[in-house]
């Protein structure tokens, strides 16, 4: 009895035991399953919502710096008679229909209004990000991140366009008053040099500037500076007119250009309303139909905007030597 | 005694202000007269009447220009990064 006893009681711990452990298990194991679950949900909830922060504030960042770019315009004073590179005379937008290579207001205003609403938008699905908990509420938003991305980008693409051929519009018109200025130097010395020379030379007691009023401090050495300088400024003249080229084909590209886009975001497809693109941005109606693939709209677009703005980056360079040139002729400049 | 001083050291001081401000009106007055040569400059003028700028003026234009055209550039430069931006975007679903 004494030694029976202990042996039962150790199998019938041993089976109470079992049969506990089997209890827990069947009670705890798919808890502790439902848990690393939990925890790896919980994890990629984190990092989803991290990244996709960080990806819409990059974005933000781009485009609030694009868009205070447009907040500026340039100013244009000088006319030119502007003709395309086929041949045409500019005519039928506000600005260059003035003469000047300036950017359309309305155009430009509408611009303005398309990166506001795509700034308003992507800062409400920023704070809709934020307040998410859970992957669930999380997971359509993240989708939408993704699905604007074309629209937003190519919006912000018209306007750091629209601000290169602005600015370049502005160094134009500079370099524009800047061989003004020259010119009318130069020609005041042609004219001392060459109307009164014989003058001042036959009268060498008497004072030039009695002779020829404000010759006195020009640089007339000899007749060859005037060539050389009259020369020069013809050659920035030939390199000015190239750039105008560029930038009033560009102006007409991109006017265009924004005109179809602000149309495809309005549901009449009118330029007066952009009524559509709030709704597009809010997740509602189809962005990949609008734009469709690549080789659709959205990569016509893309392929004109590179082509301006591979346009612009021969300009910019040519403004650079141009600017050089008129470095070297204030050296024949004394007054 | 004191106050004698006192009045004294006041009337001198008045005649010093007074002669200071007198200088000043007669330095201003010369300078507007004679100082400024870069408007007589000028007035330069070409044979059909306009204006020769100087060569002041047109160190002006290139140092506005030397700013511009930086500003330029810069714009280019962003214009390329945004055409460019798909590279650095970070796709976030599956």
């Amino acid at each position: 009895m004494n030694t029976s006893f202990p042996y039962l009681s150790r199998n019938r711990i041993t089976t109470i035991a079992l049969v506990i452990l089997s209890g827990l298990l069947a009670i705890y194991g798919p808890v502790s399953v439902t848990n690393a679950q939990a925890a790896v949900d919980t994890q990629k909830f984190k990092e989803t919502k991290a990244k996709a922060l960080t990806e819409i504030e990059r974005r933000l960042d781009n485009y609030k710096k694009n868009r205070k770019g447009l907040g500026v315009d340039a100013k244009i004073i000088n006319t030119y008679s502007i003709a395309t590179d086929n041949g045409e005379v500019a005519a039928p937008y506000e600005g260059l229909a003035e003469g000047k290579l300036k950017f359309p207001n309305k155009i430009k205003e509408k611009i303005k209004k398309i990166s506001d609403i795509v700034i308003e938008k992507l800062e409400s699905l920023e704070d809709r990000v934020k307040n998410t908990t859970s992957l669930e509420d999380l997971d359509p938003l993240v989708e939408s991140v993704d699905e604007q991305y074309q629209l937003t980008q190519l919006t912000d693409i018209q306007s750091a366009v629209t601000n290169s051929i602005e600015s370049l519009s502005g160094v134009i018109d500079r370099i524009q008053t800047t061989v003004n200025n020259m010119r009318g130097q130069v020609t005041k010395m042609q004219e001392c040099i060459s109307g009164i020379k014989s003058d001042i030379e036959a009268n060498a007691d008497v004072a030039v500037d009695s002779l020829a009023p404000g010759c006195d401090n020009f640089n007339l050495s000899s007749n060859e500076v005037i060539v050389s300088a009259e020369s020069q400024l013809a050659n920035i003249e030939a390199m000015t007119s190239t750039m105008k080229s560029a930038v009033s084909s560009s102006i007409y590209l991109m006017t265009s250009l924004a005109s179809t886009f602000s149309g495809l975001l309005s549901k009449d497809g009118s330029l007066g309303s952009l009524d559509k693109l709030g709704t597009l941005l809010e997740g509602d109606g189809d962005i990949n139909t609008l734009l469709g693939s690549e080789n659709s709209k959205a990569g016509r677009f893309m392929i004109s905007f590179r082509a301006i703005t591979s346009q612009l980056g021969i300009a910019n360079n040519t403004a650079g030597n141009t600017r050089g040139l008129l470095g070297n002729l204030t050296s024949y400049i004394s007054v | 005694m004191k106050q004698n001083n006192f009045m004294s050291n006041r009337f001198m001081l008045s005649i010093v202000g007074s002669v200071l401000l007198l200088l000043t009106v007669v330095i201003v007055a010369l300078f507007a007269l004679f100082g400024n040569n870069q408007d007589d400059v000028a007035k330069i003028t070409t044979t059909n009447g306009k204006t020769v700028v100087t060569k002041d003026e047109i160190e002006r234009n290139l140092s506005d220009l030397d700013s511009e055209i930086e500003n330029s550039i810069a714009t280019q430069e962003a214009a390329e990064e945004a055409l460019s931006d798909d590279s650095k975007k970070v796709k976030l679903g599956s």
